[in-house]
């Protein structure tokens, strides 16, 4: 029997931002529950935070936030007038503006106890918590992971393992008590768990076509980033998982007449996803995976269930970006494969250079290897002025154009 | 010989560093390149190669424009620049995870050329306990690499105690080299004779040179500039700091406008030398301790502050007037402590972004020349 295949929006959208607001909220009054708050990047360790009940806050998440609510330009152009280069990362500099008193989606971030810094995704994080911590002035803590060109090592592993140590030291000394290993343990396992859900709901696309797309994972990324080992994540995403399963089973999909299946690289355009959505939809394209979202359980295979204390340390250095760009290729390619693509869209993100340097090359690697089309979009992540449509549209219409021939 | 003429050698090295080191592969030395201050020359010196420094002598973006997108800093292209267009002639190279930007150019090169190319992972954050056995490691890959390069390896690593007589001999040599420039450049201070542009030239030649030669044509310049008379300069004390020197014009630009470079606290300038290196015991942690102790780079981490500390050490050392903060645009650990830098400093900073290799135009000198007249 034939399926109509139709869209319809995803339910647990409303869940999330119940969860979302309850977050904040929570976050907000910190201090009358006596909790303390630590900023944490987006690649950094939340486990031994969410053991020691603290708080995380997401820094990045917020910039996302930001660019979802189109207010990147006037907060970094803010910036700019506190000093800051107009070409430094737009989600740094729109959380600096934010902290100096201007208004974002959510007013402001809730003031830190500490900061938490972990550089496997970029050094620019060390100099943007630099400032914070000069500001705030509350201890900062920098979780050094040393990217893997070429290989991984165990003096790498010792390294980071011994700033484990350190950390949860220094976790101690700020809140006071003793880290339970224990809890920890246990929220490792909810970490992992989570990670493997948020995996198979990304895997859901490999059906054509797509129950979702990218720009829906973008949303639903929130959870693995904030609040992952949590029983919260953990059952959302099972939640989430089953609609997505139930979606594949009743034909509802993201792109009705998915005629091209789309992998997209590096951080999505906040402000246009929208925009991209419809106009990739409109040319019955559809965005089916991404570098980004995926890397939330790129390292899952090097965790050990079993010995969370003891794989934590490989875990958040083999992560997508941490590693050189022969390798990312690789895992572009193996992505091409599995979500079975026509074409892969790059996004050239000025405000992320460790994920876009090395672009140009993977292209050609990628080109080399698939023979498939590939589009280079400029842009940036948060900052509405480095976006064009006119331009981007028909260079849209070519690289669809290409894919139907 | 004369002052003047010593000068004028490192002046001809300085402008034409491509000739040099023709002569000198010609001569049969090989030639290691390497990216970064933080990378132990010595050990590259020590297995009888030649280390040079590249410090982006290309003026040009033809190669790099390739594989680099037009926000990437003029100083990472430049350097991309001289790699693929293989004017050093160079069979080796050796980078340094110093930011982002260098991680990803030492991928294209390792990806695009044949040279024999090796990463010396120096820790980000120097002030943990786990940091100086992580960089003793570092160390010792180095040496793994520079034996598996050398003409005479057979397959067999030595035990690394092995390599102390040669090591000791060759740190002796770069300690020389490093307390001759920093008693040079102190002493530069006081001389009118010699200029901002004539000490930039002997910094750019240490990072190319023979360093033998280099050893003795510094201490007997050295030697020389002793006997001059010392004078108490009426010149606007400047202190340059910030990324490698993008643009070597401004110090003949601080030379025309009367003003002394007390302290080049670039990463081409002075900086790279305050290491001091122990002679005595265990070779591996004198040279780790030194990478770990220097000056920090702003790509390093040691506290919110340290940078800033540093600089107000050296104004308050050197008396001086004013900063001028040259980086190259898009260059993001140096841009991002410039606000805060301003805060903190309480002399004039004049911020100079460079967007192009040596390209700085008229309204930028107009800029410098007003600065120098506010202070």
């Amino acid at each position: 029997m034939d399926i109509q295949y139709r869209k319809e929006p995803i339910k647990m959208k409303s869940k999330m931002k119940e969860i979302m607001t309850n977050y904040f909220l929570e976050a907000f009054d910190a201090k009358n529950r006596g909790k303390k708050v630590a900023w944490i990047t987006s690649g950094g360790p939340v486990e031994p935070l969410i053991a020691m009940d603290v708080i995380p806050i997401y820094p990045e998440n917020h910039g996302a936030m930001i660019g979802a609510s189109k207010m990147g330009d006037k907060l970094v152009s803010s910036a700019e007038s506190l000093g800051y280069s107009c070409d430094l990362c737009s989600y740094a500099t729109a959380d600096i503006a934010c902290s100096r008193g201007e208004k974002g989606p959510i007013g402001h971030l809730p003031q830190p106890d500490m900061l938490i810094c972990c550089n496997n995704i970029c050094s620019t994080v060390v100099k943007w918590y630099e400032i914070q911590a000069r500001y705030f002035d509350v201890p900062l803590f920098i979780l050094d992971t040393p990217m893997c060109h070429k290989d991984f090592t165990e003096e790498i592993k010792e390294y980071v393992q011994k700033q484990f140590d350190e950390l949860f030291l220094f976790l101690e000394n700020v809140c006071g008590k003793k880290m339970d290993f224990d809890t920890l343990e246990k929220v490792g396992r909810l970490s992992i768990e989570a990670q493997r859900l948020w995996q198979k709901i990304l895997d859901t696309t490999v059906h054509s076509p797509a129950p979702m797309s990218a720009f829906d994972a973008f949303f639903h990324l929130a959870l693995i980033v904030t609040l992952r080992g949590t029983d919260v994540c953990v059952n959302y995403y099972r939640e989430l998982l089953d609609e997505m399963e139930d979606r594949v089973k009743n034909g509802i999909c993201a792109v009705p007449g998915e005629k091209y299946r789309i992998l997209w690289d590096n951080l999505p355009i906040w402000y246009k996803t929208k925009w991209l959505s419809e106009k990739f939809a409109e040319r019955d394209v559809c965005l089916v995976a991404d570098t980004y979202t995926s890397a939330w359980c790129s390292s899952l295979k090097y965790i050990d269930e079993d010995d969370f204390l003891g794989s934590i340390a490989t875990a958040y250095i083999r992560i997508y970006l941490n590693q050189g760009i022969d390798i990312m290729a690789e895992e572009v390619i193996k992505m091409i494969d599995k979500y079975r693509v026509h074409g892969l869209v790059m996004h050239s993100n000025r405000s992320c250079k460790p994920y876009s340097f090395g672009q140009y090359d993977i292209q050609r690697i990628v080109r080399e290897k698939t023979g498939l089309p590939i589009l280079i979009i400029e842009a940036d992540m948060l900052d509405q002025r480095s976006f064009s449509d006119a331009q981007i549209e028909s260079r849209i219409d070519a690289f669809c154009e290409i894919l139907g021939s | 010989m004369e002052i003047r003429s010593i000068l004028r050698e490192f002046e001809e090295i300085a402008k034409d560093p491509v000739s040099y080191l023709k002569t000198l592969d010609e001569q049969g030395k090989n030639i290691v390149l390497y990216t970064c201050s933080y990378v132990p020359e010595e050990v590259i010196w020590a297995f009888g190669f030649h280390p040079v420094r590249i410090l982006g002598i290309s003026e040009t973006q033809e190669l790099s424009n390739s594989h680099l997108q037009p926000y990437c800093c003029p100083a990472g292209k430049a350097i991309l620049e001289d790699i693929l267009s293989r004017k050093l002639p160079a069979a080796h190279v050796v980078f340094s995870n110093t930011c982002d930007t260098m991680q990803r150019i030492s991928d294209i090169v390792r990806l695009n050329t044949d040279l024999t190319h090796f990463d010396f992972m120096v820790p980000a954050r120097l002030d943990s306990s786990a940091s100086k056995k992580y960089m003793e490691d570092q160390i010792i890959n180095l040496v793994r690499f520079m034996e598996e390069i050398s003409p005479d390896f057979q397959g067999e690593r030595k035990d690394i105690t092995e390599y102390s007589h040669k090591m000791s001999l060759t740190l002796e040599l770069f300690e020389k080299i490093r307390t001759t420039i920093l008693e040079l450049t102190d002493l530069f201070k006081s001389i009118d004779d010699v200029t901002n542009k004539d000490i930039h030239n002997i910094l750019f030649a240490s990072y190319v040179m023979d360093r033998e030669d280099f050893a003795k044509k510094i201490g007997n310049l050295l030697n020389m500039l002793k006997d001059l008379s010392l004078s108490t300069s009426n010149k606007k004390r400047i202190i340059l700091t910030g990324s490698i020197c993008c643009f070597s014009g401004i110090y003949e630009i601080l030379d025309n406008a009367g003003a002394k470079v007390v302290y080049d606290d670039l990463c081409s300038g002075i900086r790279p030398y305050q290491r001091q290196v122990e002679l005595k015991g265990n070779w591996i942690s004198a040279i780790s301790h030194s990478l770990l102790k220097r000056p920090i780079c702003a790509a390093k981490y040691m506290g919110p502050f340290a940078r800033f500390s540093y600089l107000k050490e050296l104004i308050g050392k050197y008396n001086a007037q004013g900063i001028i903060f040259m980086v190259p645009k898009f260059c993001d650990p140096h841009l991002f402590d410039f606000p805060d830098m301003k805060k903190e400093i309480n002399i004039p900073i004049l911020l100079l972004e460079t967007n192009e290799k040596n390209q700085i135009k008229g309204p930028e000198k107009t800029r410098i020349e007003a600065f120098l007249e506010t202070i």
